[in-house]
């Protein structure tokens, strides 16, 4: 394998995601005490982004009594191993998973070796045209995880996640800890250290967090991650900053005009206390329109949407589910009759597993992103047509002092929710009244019965079906991607 | 639900469904689809449904319907020229509930019979 092809692959950054609900059950599964380990398989499927390629399990395969032998240490049976394979999903790779006896992320045994890299990596990778991804349970509930991509014939060679996501009340990510190592303290961070931990800190400060759309609430959200220690930034936005956004678009200036918004907060976000700590990219496109954008949203550990936009939003609501990247997701309502306000209201959530989606939460309709596809949003005929309500619903207006509080509750929730510290980020959907001012929170519960979002964890699906042209432009470094991974990792065991 | 959920409840149904490909865009026609009630009632009429690999399938805010059953560009009937061809227009319709075989095809019934 020429090297320059080996060295392509290995510029790509490898996680693995689970949801909550299946790493409960893993840590069931695996509580034999502290003299037995114990193994399972799973299938997985593939997420890929901009840089970064996530094996998202979606099932387990869960092995009976006499298909492995627990002896202190363990190992699968070939009767095992030949049922998992047989029933094998299409589309799905193979992981196997088995817990130590430590806390903190794991190495391999020798043993361990053997059963991955000789026993299972070519005949998983021939029969899922996937590679195998090996997962280590440390007794703390810490994860760490491998792939094993092919470099010659029969020969496999192991290269480690840097994350391993657990996705679910509370977003839980393993860092490898040479791939993803502590951040250096900085002295100007410390106050905020000083009230979450350091531990929280150093979470926030390795989690890769996109904030799409950078308008009213957006561009305050990215200074607000910014100086709350985020270091790793995604800004998505296609708009460029109009005279009418310059009362609400933090840190814009006249000069700004006709300036990408992603720009404008870059620029704020480079002259802050991080310095060259902080690594930031911008996306100038949008979300719905370009592949590149849903890929570099796709490289996010969490997103917070800031998009008024009902199509943006459904996708991000089905990435939260399907890709295992929960976003917090915030919306305003203000009316306004004959010149008075008649209410402001607004409202903040998380969306993922384990948490109410978008549609049961009421947060938007199910047609809106449909209608807004049709280009019907902007017929202002069809907008006559709607009722009073509809239209204050689509008018979408706002003051800088509304985004400022709805911002920073986001940040809360997204804080609370990586560091789980319910005392920050609260325990669930919050709704504010501006008058008389008071903030309504309800208990995080689960979606509706036949909600169609919910059951799609960890399934990878494609999230906008974008014309053929645009899509082939897309499979050009993809098919680049598939063909190394086919020489270097799969396809001909 | 998937867009061939929906293709296989129709057939079921007995109505007739045929495929049309449009440039890069490919349709099903269901035929046979006999209005029993409202001012067009006994008018037998198709519908145009795009194809969609969406998991999970949403569908369009319009429906797309030959013949003409309203005047097109009709603000009160939310009427436009479809894309489909000439003989066809599409009525802006949203459709809020999660999406099923047999509650999407009732409620293109009702839009075409309450028009």
């Amino acid at each position: 394998v020429p090297d320059h092809e080996m060295q392509s692959l290995a510029e790509m950054d490898l996680s693995i995601a689970m949801s909550g609900p299946i790493d409960i059950a893993l840590v069931k599964h695996f509580d034999k005490g502290p003299r037995q380990e114990d193994l399972t398989f799973a299938y997985w499927k593939p997420s890929r982004g901009a840089t970064r390629y996530s094996a998202l399990l979606n099932q387990l395969a869960l092995p009976a009594d006499d298909e492995r032998i627990l002896q202190g240490n363990v190992a699968f049976t070939d009767e095992y191993l030949g049922r998992v394979l047989d029933k094998c999903p299409e589309g799905h790779g193979i992981a196997l998973l088995h817990s130590h006896f430590t806390p903190g992320w794991q190495g391999m045994s020798r043993d361990d070796v053997i059963a991955e890299q000789d026993r299972l990596a070519s005949v998983v990778a021939g029969r899922t045209l996937l590679p195998l991804v090996g997962l280590t349970w440390g007794t703390d509930g810490t994860w760490s995880g491998r792939f094993w991509f092919r470099v010659a014939r029969f020969e496999y060679e192991k290269r480690e996640a840097s994350t391993i996501r657990v996705v679910g009340e509370q977003l839980r990510i393993s860092y490898h800890p040479k791939l993803r190592p502590v951040p250096q303290l900085l002295d100007s961070e410390i106050a905020t250290r000083s009230v979450w931990g350091d531990e929280a800190q150093n979470d926030l400060a390795r989690t890769r967090v996109g904030v799409v759309g950078l308008g009213s609430v957006g561009s305050i959200i990215a200074e607000a991650l910014r100086r709350t220690g985020f270091r790793l930034l995604t800004f998505v936005d296609h708009d460029r900053l109009e005279e009418r956004n310059l009362d609400r678009t933090l840190g814009s200036i006249w000069s700004d005009l006709g300036k990408f918004k992603v720009t404008i907060a870059e620029r704020l976000a480079r002259q802050s206390h991080l310095g060259t700590n902080l690594e930031i990219r911008t996306i100038q496109e949008s979300l719905v329109k370009s592949p590149a954008a849903i890929a570099a949203a796709l490289d996010c550990d969490a997103i917070i949407s800031c998009v008024d936009r009902p199509w943006p939003r459904d996708v991000l609501n089905k990435m939260a589910y399907m890709h295992l990247i929960p976003v917090v997701d915030g919306g305003i309502l203000a009316e306004v009759k004959k010149g008075s306000v008649v209410c402001v209201d607004w409202r903040i959530h998380t969306l993922g597993p384990q948490r109410t989606c978008l549609y049961c939460l009421g947060a938007q309709r199910r047609g809106d992103a449909a209608l807004e596809q049709s280009g019907q949003l902007e017929n202002p005929d069809y907008i006559k047509g709607l009722s009073e309500a509809d239209r204050e619903r689509y008018k979408g207006r706002n003051v800088f002092v509304f985004s400022l509080s709805v911002a920073a509750h986001e940040v809360l929730q997204l804080v609370g929710l990586l560091s789980g510290q319910q005392r920050v980020g609260g325990t669930g959907p919050q709704y504010y009244h501006a008058y008389p001012g008071e903030m309504e929170v309800e208990e995080t519960r689960l979606c509706d019965e036949n909600c169609d979002i919910a059951p799609l964890v960890g399934t990878g699906h494609q999230l906008v079906q974008f014309p053929q042209t645009m899509e082939s432009a897309r499979e050009a470094p993809r098919s680049l991607v598939r063909r190394l991974l086919r020489k270097i990792g799969i396809g001909d065991a | 639900m998937v867009f061939e959920e929906l293709e296989s409840y129709i057939k079921s149904t007995g109505l007739l469904v045929q495929d049309l490909i449009l440039g890069e865009e490919e349709w099903i026609i269901v035929g046979g689809i006999q209005l029993t009630a409202g001012p067009h009632a006994g008018t037998v009429c198709e519908v145009a449904i795009p194809r969609s690999k969406a998991v999970p399938w949403a569908p369009e805010a319009k429906i797309h319907v030959r013949p003409h059953l309203v005047p097109m560009d009709a603000a009160k009937y939310a009427s436009r020229p479809s894309s489909v061809g000439d003989d066809w227009q599409y009525l802006s319709r949203r459709f809020d509930p999660v999406p099923t075989p047999a509650g999407y095809m009732a409620f293109v019934l009702s839009a075409l019979e309450e028009l």
